[in-house]
């Protein structure tokens, strides 16, 4: 089975593990894929912060111009970053940081399943992500949950943004 | 977690409000942001693929430092007015605004009903049709709303 089958079996599985987010935007259809796990879906959308955080999302989900960083470059700024792997873990890669800055501000992690398929399992608040060692924490959760969800089939890696994105990213050096 | 298929239900609760629920004006203020943010981005970037800008020369033409400039590229977190107006004039250029109404939009969405069920391969193939730039199939996209004019 595709890793793309996975997903819309996880979707359609009774409980569902994952949900699609679709763009509220009026008559816009979903440019790229946005998946989210049942961690994320449970968060409370109806607060004034997470509608915030949900427009956040629909801007991924709506293909607008989004700004994106990649190893090696360190900037902390962009919205959608691929990050490093913690230091002692290397293996511990592939996983994707949404940056939502609104006050609190908001981290989501998740992964690449295909081009313009994106797989969000775990949220924080920035603020629980203090030392290296919370941030270890949170890419190794992350990648647990992409595990248990997909066994051994691994994520899109790599450092060609092509591979992650079909249009409308300006990678940020 | 609302999904496009409450697209209609969650604009129908906007616009039938009495009081607009504080949460919907925050989605919309954010989804505001993110489209500036956005249409300034891909200015920049257009911009400085035919080599006509860059982050440097953007940042000393509005008397900023590059790292500013970086910050502003990357996120809308911290934009103000005065940030959507200083960029967007570094690169020569001015919003040109205009609104749409909701409520047609709200009709748009129900004639659309049934195109939000457009396959992924329908998307991939007409991805693969179009190269970079996608089209949505058989759907007539919104026009833009927001557009940059040279100043």
């Amino acid at each position: 089975m595709s890793i793309f089958g996975q997903i819309l079996k996880w979707v359609n599985d009774d409980p569902p593990e994952l949900f699609e987010i679709q763009p509220r935007r009026p008559g816009t259809l979903p440019l790229r894929r946005l998946f989210v796990s049942n961690a994320i879906r449970g968060l409370p959308w109806h607060e004034v912060r997470f509608e915030q955080f949900r427009s956040d999302l629909d801007r991924y989900a709506s293909g607008e111009m989004i700004p994106v960083r990649l190893p090696p470059s360190k900037n902390v700024h962009a919205d959608f970053a691929l990050l490093d792997p913690p230091t002692n873990e290397p293996h511990i890669d592939r996983i994707w940081e949404i940056r939502s800055k609104d006050h609190p501000q908001l981290r989501a992690f998740g992964c690449f399943a295909q081009r313009d398929v994106f797989v969000a399992l775990t949220c924080h608040h920035r603020s629980e992500l203090a030392t290296d060692d919370d941030w270890a924490l949170a890419i190794r959760e992350c990648r647990h949950e992409w595990q248990r969800l997909f066994g051994s089939e691994d994520p899109i890696g790599g450092l060609d943004i092509h591979a992650y994105l079909s249009r409308s990213f300006y990678v940020l050096k | 977690m609302p999904t496009s298929q409450e697209a209609s239900t969650f604009l129908n609760d906007v616009l039938s409000a009495e009081v607009i629920p504080e949460g919907k004006m925050a989605y919309f203020r954010g989804r505001l942001a993110n489209r500036f943010h956005a249409l300034v981005l891909s200015e920049f970037a257009r911009l400085e693929a035919a080599g006509k800008i860059n982050g440097a020369k953007l940042a000393r033409r509005i008397s900023r430092e590059p790292a500013q400039i970086s910050r502003w590229l990357g996120s809308a977190g911290n934009w103000t007015f005065d940030t959507l107006s200083d960029l967007l004039l570094g690169m020569g250029y001015e919003p040109d605004l205009s609104v749409i109404d909701l409520r047609a939009e709200g009709k748009h969405i129900q004639d659309a009903e049934g195109l939000a069920h457009i396959s992924w391969a329908d998307l991939n193939a007409a991805n693969d049709a179009l190269g970079t730039y996608h089209r949505a199939p058989q759907v007539e996209q919104p026009k833009p709303s927001i557009t940059v004019q040279a100043a």
